[in-house]
């Protein structure tokens, strides 16, 4: 994943655990991105790992990114990595991905964050004021001085609530959601617990479940995979799929000729029947009653479960 | 209008085996042009200008919505021309004051980006103007792919207007027998799934009688009875293969999907230049589907091209030339 090469040319402590970090492009131009996106960064620790952080920068601006990272309690050490390191510092990014896009047809959005759960509006906010779109931010967190961007949304005047824990201050959900406008998309970035409460409170008004965002971050590849055996039905080879090859890598270095296309379980090109065996299906081309037959695997990117897999091959 | 040497030699045969069937046989696009500039760029982009003077209902449209989409679309197709065809064009950037140069066209614009007051025409339109594909924007909410924007002066027996704003599997409508095998829902979950700067592409075939590429539904009652007129004397003149060179690409700052399609045209005569592609274009013809015959608009002379197929391809010469 050497996708964009960026150096650090600014940091700034947004709160006592958190820091923003202005990156710019090393080698060539950044990736543009929409709002509510997220990228990998890698952490070249000695185990080498990616976490994934959104921007939250404007999508319009073309010359750097930011990210805010929280200094992670459980952290596996990235947030940690990235807290000491200081301006002049490269890093390896990803490009940038989207779970959490705006509906372009709203009518108006209310976007509801705790704590960093902040990252991901901010960067909505400058598409949704270039529009001229109607919005709320209700933002809870423990303190003033514990909220990240404080002071930049202050520009936005009374359309963004604070709710400081710290003075008791609670986000009630339904008071929030009531009484909006037809075509109200709700943006959510918060706890667990408040989640399940804003997405019950706005069920309960009626509100469509496609109206309805979460953050659900993109799982980056760990590659931990396990290694198993394909036996080809046909000639009763045995090949081994070591754990950071696919299937279709694996039979094409057995000189295997194998069909594909998209090589990312999306085409269906390269389907081989399972006679024997579990599979691990990690497509996205088979539906849920495909999967379970359990007869089919598509060699680009599915695995097996058990030790073996019997192919028709 | 025929294709020299070059563009046959170049022409983007689609068959891959000797039956054809639907799949969604797509492909990464790597190290190559997203738009292609070919020898029939100055007569394509006078064509289009044409008929979008004449009418442009129908031809054109982007909804209101789609004002970052446009710009996304000009970013990418400027940045796409200047850098595989740096010969013809520029585009030089200085922060938002952006100068265009198309020396093929002989046009030279400076604006600012993202303020659509400083072009003559909005960004979509503008920059799709000048090259040769037809091209539709969608956006993708709501767990689906809208036509939410487009220009199409060169389509393959359809209408954009009848199409505005239609959810993918809608205006996928007419395609027979894919629905059922459960191709566009698997399409669409490819597509939605599109990353930035991770473009993919695939071809679609049909035939055309006469080398026009306007076979749109607006326009259905001036080449629509031109099929009638196909016999075996005429067949490898009249008679065309169209492709479709498709390219899928995510438009990062509004997250939608821009779907370029370049339509190349050529002639059975020309065609038959390449013994191959004749063997193989006569088996797919004989083995395909009635229901597909119909849906692309053969049944009138089908079977006269495999008749002219069948005299060329059993002409001892290629056969030698195959042994």
């Amino acid at each position: 994943m050497n996708e964009q090469v960026v150096r650090v040319v600014e940091i700034e402590k947004l709160t006592p655990r958190i820091k923003r970090f202005r990156l710019v492009s090393v080698n060539g131009k950044l990736a543009s991105f929409s709002p509510g996106s997220h990228l990998a960064v890698e952490i070249p620790l000695a185990k080498r790992q990616y976490n994934s952080y959104s921007l939250c920068s404007s999508p319009y601006q073309t010359n750097f990114y930011d990210l805010a990272v929280l200094l992670s309690e459980n952290s596996r050490g990235g947030s940690e990595y990235l807290h000491q390191i200081t301006t002049g510092t490269e890093l390896k990014l990803g490009l940038p991905k989207n779970s959490f896009a705006l509906n372009s047809l709203a009518r108006k959005y209310i976007l509801i964050a705790g704590g960093i759960g902040i990252t991901p509006l901010i960067s909505m906010l400058f598409v949704i004021t270039r529009h001229q779109i109607p919005f709320e931010l209700h933002y809870a967190a423990k303190s003033p001085t514990e909220c990240a961007f404080y002071r930049f949304l202050q520009q936005y005047g009374d359309r963004v609530k604070f709710y400081f824990s710290e003075r008791g201050n609670r986000l009630n959900p339904k008071q929030i959601l009531q009484e909006q406008p037809l075509g109200t998309h709700v943006y959510l970035c918060v706890p667990q617990s408040l989640r399940e409460d804003c997405r019950g409170a706005a069920s309960a008004l009626g509100y469509p479940k496609s109206a309805v965002h979460r953050e659900l971050f993109g799982a980056v590849k760990t590659n931990k995979f396990k290694p198993f055996t394909a036996v080809l039905a046909r000639s009763e080879q045995r090949i081994d799929v070591p754990q950071d090859k696919t299937l279709l890598e694996a039979l094409e270095a057995a000189g295997i000729k194998a069909n594909y296309s998209c090589r990312a379980g999306g085409c269906g090109a390269c389907e081989v029947k399972v006679i024997e065996g579990e599979i691990n299906h990690l497509d996205s081309y088979y539906s849920p009653a495909e999967k379970a037959e359990q007869n089919r695997i598509l060699t680009c990117i599915s695995r097996a479960k058990s030790k073996q897999l019997v192919i028709d091959l | 209008m025929t294709n020299s040497p070059k563009a046959i030699k170049n022409f983007p045969f689609p068959f891959k085996s000797d039956a054809y069937m639907y799949s969604v046989n797509i492909q990464p696009v790597t190290n190559e042009a997203l738009f292609d500039v070919d020898e029939h760029y100055h007569g394509e982009i006078e064509e289009r200008d044409r008929i979008l003077q004449a009418d442009k209902s129908g031809r054109y449209f982007a909804f209101p919505h789609m004002k970052d989409a446009q710009w996304d679309a000009l970013e990418i197709i400027m940045n796409d021309l200047a850098d595989y065809y740096p010969e013809s064009f520029t585009l030089t950037q200085e922060g938002d004051r952006w100068t265009w140069l198309n020396k093929k066209l002989n046009l030279e614009d400076t604006f600012t980006f993202l303020d659509e007051t400083t072009l003559p025409y909005e960004p979509f339109e503008y920059i799709s103007r000048q090259v040769q594909e037809d091209i539709i924007l969608l956006d993708q909410r709501e767990g689906d792919l809208f036509l939410d924007a487009g220009i199409l002066t060169f389509p393959a027996s359809w209408s954009l207007d009848f199409d505005a704003g239609m959810r993918f599997e809608e205006f996928h409508g007419p395609v027979p027998r894919a629905h059922e095998l459960g191709v566009f829902k698997k399409a669409k979950a490819f597509l939605m799934r599109v990353q930035i700067g991770k473009p993919w592409t695939r071809l679609n075939w049909t035939m055309t009688v006469n080398r026009r590429l306007d076979t749109s539904l607006e326009t259905y009652a001036d080449w629509g009875s031109d099929r009638n007129t196909v016999t075996l004397d005429n067949c490898g003149e009249k008679v065309h293969l169209r492709v479709e060179v498709q390219r899928f690409v995510r438009l990062p700052r509004s997250n939608g999907l821009m779907f370029p399609i370049h339509t190349y045209l050529i002639s059975l005569e020309e065609l038959v230049t390449n013994p191959d592609w004749t063997r193989r274009l006569y088996q797919v013809l004989k083995n395909l589907p009635p229901d597909l015959v119909e849906y692309k608009g053969l049944s009138l002379y089908h079977h006269t091209v495999i008749t002219w197929l069948s005299q060329v391809v059993d002409e001892p010469e290629l056969a030698e030339f195959h042994s």
